[in-house]
Parts: structure tokens; C-alpha cells; sequence
């Protein structure tokens, strides 16, 4: 099974998949992630670069940098459309994991249509959450258990070592919500269950 | 996996997610099925539902008499929940919590509770209800002449026959559309599923 997990900036996909990938990754799945700009006003480019290999390193999935402007992800056009279709049907994934519509960022919200628009010959998309900015809108239909899998989440968002003073990729705010998440989703009865919540766009069985 | 299928109207089941429960039970996965009420249920309709269902290889039918549509009851979810805690399936699939009937919806929400604490719940709609967003699909084009024989086995004459023919392929072109796949569809409401699941 192929497996792709897409953000726009460099720790989006860890914070919204990293537990999921990580799981996807044991079970053998080929994992990919897109990352479709390199940031731009959060630090230097280069070094996001070399932080989010080191993540995608860590959950055993292989990175495909876009590095489109992120000027022009603000509203995402056909030169964009053009770029991320390329991207996905060189992987050809069963299932892709992206950014939620309900979501207060502009880009996130951009990335979110474009790869809904392109990927109409994918069988599984479901939309992750980014904690930093979901809206209230975002309601969960579908999770991964990651208890086994927190401490591997917790290193890939903590290897975007520029981003260490955001308050969302603190650990005790991110295992918060996934602790939340797997109460709330009735993922199990473990008091200490973690959990990361999907909203399904697509799903075929 | 087992998998419990909840109905409280004849045909509902059929309509809704036959060609699915087909399709798992030719995985090798168990399927139950639960038969709620007694005033649709007739012994023709529920002689009906056990053969297409022994047709389609379910495990067991199990008929619950002691229900109250009227309104929703801890009573009505207890007699749900304990055949659903002898089964512990991993899957439930429920008629629509929000069914344009109240008697449907009573039920459905019953059904809900009763099962909340199931992995993976997955929600059917037999009627064209614009409440229904559904966002999980299941192509059924290998089960359709199976599920075609079954719903026919409920009608009386010729032109009850067309008419649910016409219904059932009204939803299924319908659902094929909005899942972009070609052939005929069933369709679910996700309520929640647990992608750690092998099935998913």
C-alpha cells in the first residue's frame, strides 16, 4: 500500500500524520510525504530542509520537496495544480492523508482544495488537523491508535528544531490533543491512548 | 471480523448495504444481522430477509420484538446492546441517525448508543435524504445480481418489482457520481472508523 502525506509547510504533516505514518511505516506500507514550500519568513530555508529530512528520516518515509514560493500558495493557481498532480501521480498512492478545508490558514486551505481537485483517481483521502490552526468545523470521523507510536511523533515535531519556540509543537500541547482525540474518538480504554483524528473526504473500501 | 448490521423496516437492508455485507462476508469476515420491531416485520417479510440472507452467507439473524419506536429508552438500548455484547463486533453498521422518519431516527439513535463503544461504525441511508453525506463507498458490481435477487424476493407483483428496481439504481448512479467510480455503489456515512483496522 502507498501512503502519502501532504502539508505545505515544512511540520505540517508531522504534527496532523506523524504517529499515523509512523504505524504506516511498521506495517511495511510505502510512506511518502510532500512538502510543497520550504517556508520562507520561519526560518532559513536550507535549514527547514535539513530539519524536515531528518523528521521524514525518523518516521521511514521518503520526502519530495515542491519548494513552490509560499507567496503563491496563498491562492493557489493552475502553475500549482499543474506541479501537485505531477507529484501525486508519480507516487500513485491508495491513500492520501492532507490538509482540512476547515482550517484558519489561507495556504492550508489552498493545498487542501488543490490536492482534492487533482486526486480524483485516489481511492482514500482523508483530511488531518493541524493544531495550530483547525477551526471548531473540523469534525472528526476517522482515527489511528498511536500509543505505540507518540514518542516516534513527539522526535519527528521536535526535530523542526527552528520552530522549538511555537507553543503548538511543545510536546505536553501535542500529546495533549492526541490524548484527547483518542478519548474523545472512544479509540480505547486506555487512560494513557494517544490518537490523531481524521475528517474522510474519500473513502473506498 | 464480525460485523453487525442493524435494520428496523424490510428492504431498508437490502437497499442500503446488501452488495457491501456480500462483499465481507466473501473476505471471510462474520456478519450478523439484528431485526428490530414487530409490526413491519411480518412472518412473510422476515421469512424474506432470512433467506436472502442465507443467500448471502450471514452468520446469524437475530429478530429483537421488544422495542419501543416511540422514543428512546435506556430499555430499548439495553435489549440492543445485549445481543451486540454477545457478538463484540468490530464493525456496526446502523441505519442514519438523522432518517427523515421519527421512528427510523429513534432507532438509529437507540442503535447508536447501544454501539459506541464499537471500533468502526458505519452508517446507511435507503432513501434519498439530503441530510446524508456519505464519504465511504463500496463498489458492488461483482454482488449486484445477488443483491438484485434478494430485493426482488419482496415483491408481491411486476410493478412493485420495477419500482424498487428503479429506487435502488437511482441510489447506487447516484453514489457512483459523487465516489467517481464506475459501476454501481452502496454508500455509508462514516461515523467513525479506526484505520489501525486491517479491513481498512
Amino acid at each position: 500500500m502507498k501512503i502519502v502525506s501532504i502539508g505545505s509547510h515544512p511540520d505540517d504533516v508531522e504534527i496532523g500524520t506523524g504517529g499515523t505514518l509512523a504505524m504506516h511505516h511498521d506495517r511495511k506500507n510505502s510512506v511518502h510525504i510532500i512538502m510543497c514550500t520550504l517556508g520562507g519568513v520561519s526560518g532559513d530555508p536550507k535549514e527547514r530542509e535539513e530539519e524536515a529530512l531528518e523528521a521524514a528520516r525518523l518516521l521511514g518515509a521518503t520526502l519530495h520537496i515542491l519548494d513552490y514560493p509560499v507567496s503563491k500558495l496563498n491562492k493557489p493557481g493552475l502553475e500549482f495544480i499543474k506541479i501537485i498532480r505531477k507529484a501525486i501521480n508519480d507516487i500513485y498512492p491508495d491513500r492520501i492523508y492532507t490538509h482540512s478545508p476547515f482550517d484558519y490558514h489561507q495556504v492550508h486551505v489552498g493545498v487542501s482544495e488543490s490536492v482534492v481537485q487533482v486526486a480524483k483517481d485516489v481511492k482514500q483521502i482523508l483530511f488531518y488537523e493541524t493544531i495550530s490552526s483547525t477551526t471548531p468545523e473540523f469534525k472528526p470521523d476517522a482515527y489511528v491508535d498511536i500509543t505505540n507510536y507518540m514518542d516516534l511523533k513527539i522526535k519527528s515535531v521536535s526535530a523542526h528544531k527552528t520552530q522549538s519556540n511555537r507553543f503548538y509543537i511543545q510536546p505536553n500541547v501535542v500529546r495533549s490533543l492526541a490524548n484527547t482525540r483518542y478519548v474523545w474518538g472512544k479509540v480505547g480504554a486506555n487512560s494513557n491512548g494517544f490518537a490523531e483524528a481524521f475528517r474522510i473526504h474519500k473513502f473506498i473500501l | 471480523m464480525k460485523i453487525i448490521a442493524i435494520v428496523g423496516m424490510p428492504l431498508d437492508l437490502e437497499i442500503g448495504c446488501f452488495g457491501t455485507l456480500y462483499k465481507y462476508v466473501k473476505y471471510g469476515h462474520k456478519v450478523y444481522l439484528m431485526v428490530v420491531g414487530k409490526i413491519n416485520w411480518t412472518e412473510k417479510n422476515l421469512k424474506t430477509l432470512k433467506k436472502s440472507s442465507k443467500e448471502i452467507g450471514v452468520t446469524e439473524v437475530h429478530h429483537v420484538e421488544r422495542f419501543d419506536y416511540s422514543a428512546i429508552t435506556q430499555e430499548n438500548v439495553n435489549v440492543l446492546r445485549s445481543f451486540i455484547e454477545a457478538i463484540r463486533p468490530s464493525l456496526a453498521i446502523l441505519p442514519f441517525i438523522k432518517a427523515a422518519h421519527l421512528r427510523q431516527k429513534n432507532l438509529a439513535k437507540s442503535s447508536l448508543l447501544a454501539c459506541r463503544e464499537i471500533e468502526n461504525i458505519l452508517m446507511y441511508e435507503p432513501n434519498m435524504n439530503r441530510n446524508f453525506s456519505p464519504n465511504v463507498y463500496s463498489l458492488i458490481d461483482n454482488e449486484i445480481p445477488v443483491k438484485e435477487s434478494c430485493i426482488e424476493a419482496y415483491a408481491r407483483n411486476v410493478s412493485a418489482k420495477k419500482k424498487i428496481k428503479k429506487k435502488m439504481k437511482l441510489l447506487q448512479s447516484y453514489y457512483a457520481q459523487e465516489s467517481d467510480l464506475a459501476g454501481p455503489v452502496e454508500a455509508f456515512e462514516s461515523h467513525k472508523i479506526l484505520l489501525n483496522n486491517d479491513i481498512f
